[in-house]
C-alpha cells in the first residue's frame, strides 16, 4: 500500500532533520510550481508501506499573508494527503501550537512530532504529552530529537498507523460571541451547497471567508458563489461593528486565547523567578537617569580591565614575536644560506615585524572579546542598547539609527548595511556618515599601544576616552545636521526584545571570543600581510633622489619614507609632523590595524638598522631550548600578573570615587621602570613622539592627539567602498573630505590645547 | 472599543512615544513575554508592525556569514509606515534591490 504524508512545521524547529530522517537518500528537490520557494519530496519504506513525504514550506500560520502559507494551505486543501504531520518545537509552543490549531481546523488526520524536547527539558519545562493530545482531540503525539534521530520509528509507526485508520481531528477552537455565532450563519449556507461542502470543511471556510482570506474569496467568486462571498463580508461587518476590530483580529485573539489555555493547561515551567528578577535589574540598569552612568561604568570596567589584564600576554607576546620567532626566521634564512639577502629582510623586516606587530594584540583582543562576551551572553548588551538609543533620541536623531551605530562599534561596514533598515534616504546617509565615527574594533589596537607606551597601567582611561570621544562626535554632528540639513519627522519609537538575564554560559562565550578572535587572525593573514609586503617593498625602494640600492637604504629615504615625508609637515601643528606618523596613517586607509603594523616595520626596523653589528658586538646566539624555556617562564610571569590585574579591578574602580584609596596589590616588587616594561616599538614611539612635540610632556599630549586623528579620520577602505555602493561616490568623497578635516581640526585643537595646559 | 489583546498590542505601538522594551509591554498586558512576541509576529504577517532584521554580514572579507565582529542585538519591532504595509511585498531582505553584500 501506499499514501502521501504532508510534513508541516514553522520555520526552525527541525523539520528537515525530521524529513531526512525519515527519507534518507531517497529525496527529490525541486521547486513548487510556478514559485521561486523549494519543493522537497522523499520515499519511506516502512514495513510493507510505501509512503511518499512532502516537506511543506516552514510556515507560522494558515492565512494568506506569505507565499510559504499559500503554498502550505493550498497543499494540504487540493491535495488531501493521508496525513500531515506537524513538527513542533517542545520549548516554544507558544509560537508552534497556532499553526497546529489551524490545521487541526481543518479536519484532516494530523500527527504532532513534538520535537526538540531535549531542549525544552533543559529549559526547566515538563509538558504533559498525553493531556496535550486531549486537549488537541486526540490526536497522536510522538516525541522526537531529530539530530540524534531519537522517535524516528515511533514516528513511522505513527504515520501508518493514521494511514490505515484515517481519522480526521475532532477539534475545534471555541469561538466566542459574535464570531462563533457569525460563523454558525455561514457555516450552514455553506453546508447548503453540497459539492462545496464536500470539497472543503464548512466550519474551516466559514472561519476563511470571515478573515476575509483573498485565495479562497477569489476561488468563490470564481466558482459563481459571489452570494457566499457577500453574506461572508456582511457577516464580518457586524463583527466589526459590535467589537470595534477587524474580524480577522478578533477570530486570531481567540485562537490565540485557545492556544494559550492548552498551553496553560500542559505545561509546567520553572517559577518565573527569572522574569522578575530581570524586571527588577531592568528597572535601575534601563533607569532614564541611572542607566547612562551605569553603561558608562560598565564600559570603562571594559577597557581597564582589556588594557590592563592583556598587558602583561601583550609583553610577553611582543618579545615573543620580535625577539623569539624573528631570531628563529632569521636562523632560519641562515640555514637556508638566503642570510643577508633581500627575501631574508622581506620575511623578518617584512612579514614578521608587519604581522607580529599585529598579531600581538590578539590577547588584548581576546579580552575584549571575553568582556563582550559576557555582557552580550548576561543579557546586558541589549539594556546598554537600549539606554544608548534613549540618549540618541533625545539629541534628535531618528530611533532606529542607534542601531548601525551600535554595529559600527564592531566593524563600520556592516554598520554602512545596517542602515539600510531606514527608509528615509537622508537618514541613511546621515545614520552612515555618523555610524564611521563609532570607534570600530580595529583602532583598538591603536589605542592600546599608544595607551601602553604613554600612559601604563592607565591605558584604559585612553581606550575609553577614545569610545566616548567617538559617540560625542557623532552626537554633536548629528544633533547639528538634524536641526538644519535633516529637519524631518520625529522619530518612531519601537517595541525591543530584552531577554532575560541569566549567568553567561562558557560554551557561548567562548564561541563568541572564538569567532571574533579568529576574524582577526584572518584579516591579519591577508590584508595585513599583503600590505606587509608591499609596505617592506616600498620601504626597500629608493626614492628617485635618494642615494642606496634596493634593500640597501635608509627607510626615511625610501619611496614609501619620500611619499610620506610629503604629508608629515601639514601634521606639525597636532605634534606628530614625523613621516613615520604620516607614513603609518596613510597605510593606516587599507585597514586601522596596519597603522600599528605600519609603525612596528619602521621603527623596529630603524632600531635594528643604526649601525652595522660588527664581530666583536655579535651577541651569543641563544639556542631553540633556551629561546623556549624563556618563553614558557614569561608566559607563566604573565598568567600570574594576569589574576593580579583581575584583581585590581576592584581597588581601581572604587578609587574613581573621590576622596577613597584603595592601595593595589602587586605579586612582583616594581623595580622596573616603564622603559623597561615597554615593548621595542613603544619605546620607539615615546622617543619620536617626544622628539617631534619638543618634549616627553608634549609627546604625550601629541599621542593622545594622534589616537583622535586615528579616531575620526577617514574610515578604511573596505569601509569606504561600501558607503559609495550605498550612498554614491559624491557621498563618499564628501565624507573623506569632512573626516580629514575634521581629525586634523581636533588633532590639532587637543594638541595645542594639551601643550599649553602641561607648560 | 479595543477589546482583544491584539488589539491592544497594535495600540500600544501607536501610542508610544518612546522606546518600549518587550518585557515592560508584556507587563502591561500581563502576558509573558514569549506570547507577546507570537502575537506580535500577527501583526508582523499583516504588515501593520515589522522586524528591525540587521544585515549584518556585509560578505566584505569574502564570506556571506554573520559578520563575527558585530555585537548580536535581540529583535526590535516598529509599526510599519502606512505607505508600506503590503505584507508580501514587504517581506524583502532588508538589503534592498541592487544589493551584492552577498547578504540575500
Amino acid at each position: 500500500m501506499s499514501f502521501t504524508v504532508a510534513l508541516a512545521g514553522n520555520p526552525n524547529v527541525g523539520k528537515s532533520t525530521i524529513f531526512n530522517a525519515l527519507t534518507g537518500s531517497q529525496q527529490h528537490v525541486g521547486n513548487w510550481p510556478g514559485k521561486t520557494v523549494e519543493k522537497k519530496e522523499g520515499r519511506l519504506r516502512f514495513g510493507t508501506e510505501d509512503i511518499f513525504v512532502i516537506d511543506l514550506p516552514g510556515t507560522y500560520s494558515l492565512t494568506a499573508y506569505s507565499i510559504e502559507e499559500i503554498i502550505t494551505r493550498d497543499y494540504i486543501v487540493h491535495e488531501h494527503p493521508s496525513a500531515v504531520v506537524v513538527v513542533v518545537d517542545a520549548s516554544n509552543l507558544e509560537r508552534n501550537l497556532y499553526l497546529v490549531a489551524q490545521i487541526i481546523e481543518l479536519r484532516i488526520p494530523v500527527i504532532i512530532a513534538l520535537n526538540m524536547a531535549d531542549l525544552a527539558t533543559s529549559r526547566g519545562m515538563r509538558i504533559d504529552v498525553d493531556e496535550l493530545s486531549s486537549r488537541l482531540g486526540g490526536i497522536p503525539i510522538v516525541i522526537t530529537i531529530g539530530n540524534r534521530r531519537r522517535g524516528i520509528d515511533e514516528l513511522k509507526e505513527a504515520i501508518t498507523q493514521v494511514a490505515a485508520n484515517p481519522r480526521d481531528a475532532e477539534l475545534r477552537v471555541d469561538y466566542r460571541g459574535v464570531v462563533r455565532d457569525e460563523i454558525l450563519i455561514i457555516e450552514e449556507l455553506i453546508a447548503r451547497d453540497e459539492p462545496l461542502a464536500k470539497a472543503y470543511d464548512p466550519h474551516w471556510l466559514a472561519v476563511k471567508l470571515l478573515e476575509a482570506d483573498p485565495g479562497i474569496d477569489r476561488a468563490l467568486m470564481g466558482s459563481g458563489m459571489g452570494d457566499l462571498v457577500t453574506a461572508a463580508d456582511e457577516a464580518r461587518t457586524r463583527i466589526e461593528e459590535k467589537t470595534g476590530e477587524e474580524a480577522d483580529t478578533i477570530i486570531a485573539d481567540q485562537r490565540y486565547t485557545f492556544v494559550n489555555s492548552v498551553i496553560d493547561s500542559v505545561v509546567v515551567r520553572p517559577r518565573e523567578m527569572v522574569f522578575t528578577g530581570s524586571d527588577r535589574i531592568d528597572r535601575i540598569v534601563t533607569h532614564k537617569i541611572w542607566g547612562l552612568p551605569i553603561f558608562l561604568l560598565t564600559m570603562w570596567i571594559v577597557f581597564q580591565f582589556t588594557a590592563n589584564v592583556s598587558a602583561p600576554y601583550l609583553d610577553w607576546i611582543d618579545v615573543f614575536f620580535n625577539e623569539v620567532v624573528y631570531g628563529w626566521a632569521q636562523g632560519l634564512m641562515v640555514f637556508l644560506g638566503l642570510g643577508g639577502t633581500w627575501f631574508a629582510s622581506l620575511v623578518t623586516d617584512g612579514i614578521i615585524a608587519g604581522l607580529g606587530g599585529v598579531l600581538v594584540f590578539i590577547p588584548v583582543l581576546l579580552f575584549l572579546y571575553l568582556a563582550l562576551a559576557v555582557l552580550e551572553d548576561s543579557g546586558y548588551m541589549s539594556r546598554a542598547a537600549f539606554v544608548m538609543d534613549r540618549v540618541m533620541r533625545w539629541m534628535g536623531l531618528h530611533g532606529k539609527s542607534f542601531l548601525p551605530m551600535i554595529v559600527g562599534f564592531g566593524c563600520t561596514v556592516p554598520a554602512v548595511y545596517a542602515t539600510r533598515t531606514l527608509e528615509n534616504e537622508k537618514d541613511r546617509k546621515l545614520t552612515g556618515f555618523l555610524a564611521t565615527f563609532m570607534s570600530c574594533g580595529a583602532r583598538l589596537p591603536v589605542y592600546v599601544v599608544f595607551g601602553a607606551a604613554f600612559f601604563g597601567s592607565t591605558s584604559g582611561n585612553l581606550i575609553f576616552a577614545m569610545y566616548l570621544l567617538g559617540i560625542a562626535v557623532a552626537l554633536v554632528i548629528g544633533l547639528t545636521l538634524k536641526h538644519t540639513v535633516y529637519k524631518g519627522k520625529p522619530p518612531a519609537p519601537f517595541v525591543m526584545e530584552l531577554p532575560p538575564y541569566r549567568l553567561p554560559r562558557g560554551g557561548d562565550v567562548w564561541r563568541h571570543m572564538w569567532k571574533r578572535t579568529k576574524g582577526f587572525v584572518i584579516k591579519a593573514g591577508t590584508v595585513i600581510l599583503f600590505t606587509s609586503i608591499v609596505l617592506w617593498f616600498l620601504m626597500a625602494i629608493p626614492a628617485g633622489s635618494a642615494k642606496g640600492t634596493f634593500n640597501n637604504v635608509p627607510a626615511e629615504d625610501s619611496v614609501f619614507g619620500a611619499l610620506s615625508g610629503v604629508a608629515a609637515p601639514l601634521l606639525a601643528p597636532a605634534g606628530f609632523g614625523t613621516w613615520e606618523a604620516s607614513g603609518s596613517l596613510i597605510t593606516g586607509f587599507v585597514a586601522k590595524e596596519v597603522i600599528v603594523s605600519t609603525m612596528n616595520q619602521i621603527y623596529v626596523q630603524e632600531a635594528r638598522d643604526p649601525e652595522p653589528v660588527g664581530e666583536d658586538d655579535a651577541v651569543d646566539p641563544t639556542t631553540f631550548g633556551e629561546d623556549l624555556v624563556v618563553s614558557v617562564i614569561g608566559f607563566g610571569e604573565a598568567a600570574i600578573l594576569t589574576v593580579q590585574e583581575v584583581i585590581n579591578i576592584v581597588p581601581r574602580t572604587i578609587n574613581i570615587i573621590p576622596g577613597i584609596h584603595i592601595g593595589e596589590i602587586a605579586f612582583f616588587s616594581e623595580t622596573g621602570d616603564v622603559e623597561e616594561n615597554s615593548s621595542s616599538l613603544q619605546t620607539a614611539l615615546v622617543a619620536s613622539f617626544s622628539a617631534s612635540a619638543g618634549s616627553v610632556e608634549a609627546g604625550m599630549v601629541a599621542a593622545v592627539a594622534f589616537t583622535v586623528f586615528v579616531l575620526l579620520y577617514v574610515p578604511c577602505m573596505a569601509a569606504v567602498s561600501a558607503m559609495r555602493q550605498e550612498f554614491g561616490s559624491r557621498w563618499m568623497w564628501t565624507q573623506i573630505a569632512f573626516t580629514l578635516a575634521l581629525a586634523w581640526v581636533a588633532a590639532v585643537l587637543v594638541f595645542q590645547i594639551g601643550k599649553l595646559l602641561t607648560q | 472599543m479595543t477589546v482583544s489583546t491584539l488589539g491592544k498590542i497594535l495600540t500600544i505601538f501607536e501610542e508610544a512615544r518612546n522606546p518600549l522594551s518587550m518585557r515592560a509591554v508584556a507587563r502591561e498586558l500581563e502576558i509573558s513575554p514569549a506570547r507577546l512576541e507570537v502575537m506580535i509576529q500577527y501583526w508582523v504577517g499583516k504588515g501593520r508592525i515589522r522586524e528591525t532584521v540587521l544585515p549584518i554580514a556585509c560578505g566584505t572579507c569574502g564570506k556571506n556569514e554573520h559578520c563575527p565582529f558585530v555585537i548580536e542585538l535581540p529583535n526590535s519591532y516598529e509599526l510599519t509606515p502606512s505607505d508600506d504595509s503590503n505584507p508580501i511585498e514587504s517581506q524583502t531582505s532588508p538589503c534592498g534591490p541592487g544589493c551584492s553584500c552577498g547578504n540575500l
